[in-house]
């Protein structure tokens, strides 16, 4: 039996000259790059497609950098807030590859501080350091920082979250000093928003998390806040609508108790009516039954006393029969004498 | 810490798997540039696959559905889609018959191309292929049906007779 499909399949055969390339590719990948190139594929596709657009157009108008400027694109960001807040552009091969201050404490860290072409956690690790030597992370161990990443893509956020984590905790660990870490993740079209604003993303998100508990805050009042006293605001508010809510739950049982306080003795009064009213009603019952008895008893004595009556009137009639035959009696007794 | 993967591993896994993976993307790409993509992704991460294969035939099908995912990215891709590509890679058969065949085999949709190659030349059955495909079995009937309808319109009863 024919099979063309298969006859021609067989003569589709790798190429002496792609295997040879595809192993020298292999040969001179180095795991470090593995994982880079890990990362890059889990980055977003949509990025990744303006990405090479991008790079693309700039190797058309500028020439023969296409290819270093495709590397340069930041895809994903990453910001740390402390007060000073920093955000870090981040290429699609995971390397930072674009720095701001956002505020004006942010640009005082940066000063002499060089991260472009560092991974993100060396990025971070230096960051941190520098706040800590700017004396922006407090010695009581009070100081919060946050690290929010802003990507479309969760697995992005997962990792850059992890590079950045282990970057504060290592720089906290090298200057020995304590701080909460908070971590949040933004979408990009939030980071415009911020932008907008002119606050960092990480602190935009953290106002906006206060907003959501307390509508009358404004981005304005807490722009310039330290990350530690937004993280306060939020914790105490959290606290004034945990008591708000505890003071309405008890409220609610008190009126429940006492509403229930009401019901029961309504219910007692009630049955206590019942009550006095079934013995009433027994009461007359028995009353009756009573007078019932009574005339009946009454009338049985009435009986009896006409029977006995009767009867008397029936001896007495029968002794005076009597009488008469006895004074018969002895008036033959003496006339015999 | 630097480390290269081993030469003869390389050179085994490209044996044992480079007709395969090229047969692969003959079915859906027309570029040299992204069959040496597929090439590249396909061994590196086979290379990099950490834990064990159950089998022999659990390494191929993982194989298989690697290469037909990467495939199917670079086919649907915004610049695949709006290019030409320059440098297509004309093969020529022994046969007439096999260059129509193969030529109607290409131009049928992507969704059918997997069920075509698995079936008729890897010999997978439709369970087999509803789990590599992550379809249901339903699914890969009906397209597996539509695909051979396709390829008897195109070469005719007679051809498509002589052709699976």
């Amino acid at each position: 039996m024919n099979n063309h499909f298969k006859t021609a399949m067989d003569q589709v055969k790798a190429e002496e000259a792609l295997i040879l390339r595809t192993s020298s590719y292999l040969k001179n990948v180095e795991n470090k790059n593995v994982r880079r190139n890990h990362f890059l594929q889990k980055g977003n596709q949509i990025m990744k497609k303006y990405a090479v657009a991008a790079a693309l157009a700039v190797a058309l108008i500028g020439g023969g950098s296409g290819v270093y400027g495709y590397y340069k694109i930041p895809v994903n960001y990453l910001s740390v807030d402390v007060n000073p807040s920093i955000e870090l552009g981040v290429s699609m091969s995971g390397d930072v590859v674009e720095v701001e201050g956002i505020n004006e404490d942010g640009n005082t860290v940066l000063e002499g501080v060089d991260v472009i072409g560092t991974t993100v956690e060396e990025a971070v690790q230096t960051i941190v350091e520098s706040a800590t030597e700017n004396n922006f992370i407090e010695e009581d161990g009070s100081s919060v920082v946050s690290i929010t990443t802003e990507t479309d893509s969760d697995s992005v956020s997962e990792e850059l979250t992890n590079a950045a984590e282990e970057g504060v905790t290592q720089a906290l660990e090298n200057e020995n000093v304590e701080a909460e870490v908070i971590k949040s993740k933004i979408a990009l079209d939030r980071r415009d928003q911020a932008r907008e604003l002119g606050i960092s993303p990480g602190k935009l998100n953290l106002i906006q998390k206060l907003q959501k508990l307390d509508s009358t805050v404004t981005v304005d009042q807490y722009k310039d806040a330290k990350v530690k006293e937004i993280m306060k605001a939020i914790k105490d508010k959290k606290k004034e609508v945990k008591a708000d809510l505890k003071e309405e739950v008890k409220e609610e049982i008190d009126q429940t108790i006492e509403e229930g306080k009401t019901e029961i003795d309504q219910t007692i009064e009630e049955g206590k009516a019942e009550i006095k009213q079934n013995v009433e009603q027994k009461k007359s019952e028995i009353k009756q039954q009573v007078e019932q008895k009574k005339s009946e008893i009454k009338q049985k004595i009435e009986q009896k006393k006409a029977e006995v009556k009767e009867k008397v009137q029936q001896i007495k009639a029968k002794n005076k029969n009597n009488g008469t035959q006895t004074t018969v009696e002895s008036t033959t007794e003496s006339n015999s004498q | 810490m630097i480390q290269t993967f081993d030469d003869k591993k390389i050179s085994d896994a490209l044996e044992k798997y480079s007709d395969m993976v090229r047969r692969i993307s003959y079915m859906y790409l027309r570029n040299k540039h992204d069959v040496e993509d597929v090439f590249q992704e396909v061994f590196l991460k086979l290379l990099t696959y950490e834990k064990p294969f159950e089998s022999e035939s659990h390494e191929k099908a993982w194989i298989i559905r690697v290469a037909i995912n990467k495939c199917k990215d670079l086919s649907k891709s915004f610049w695949r889609k709006n290019t030409q590509s320059l440098e297509g890679v004309e093969l020529t058969f022994n046969k007439k018959e096999e260059s129509e065949l193969m030529d109607a085999v290409l131009s049928l949709p992507v969704k059918y191309k997997d069920v075509i190659y698995l079936h008729y030349y890897e010999g997978y059955s439709v369970p087999e292929m509803s789990v590599m495909l992550n379809q249901k079995e339903n699914t890969i009937y009906s397209n597996l049906h539509r695909a051979r309808a396709l390829l008897k319109n195109t070469l005719g009863e007679y051809a498509y007779e002589q052709s699976f």
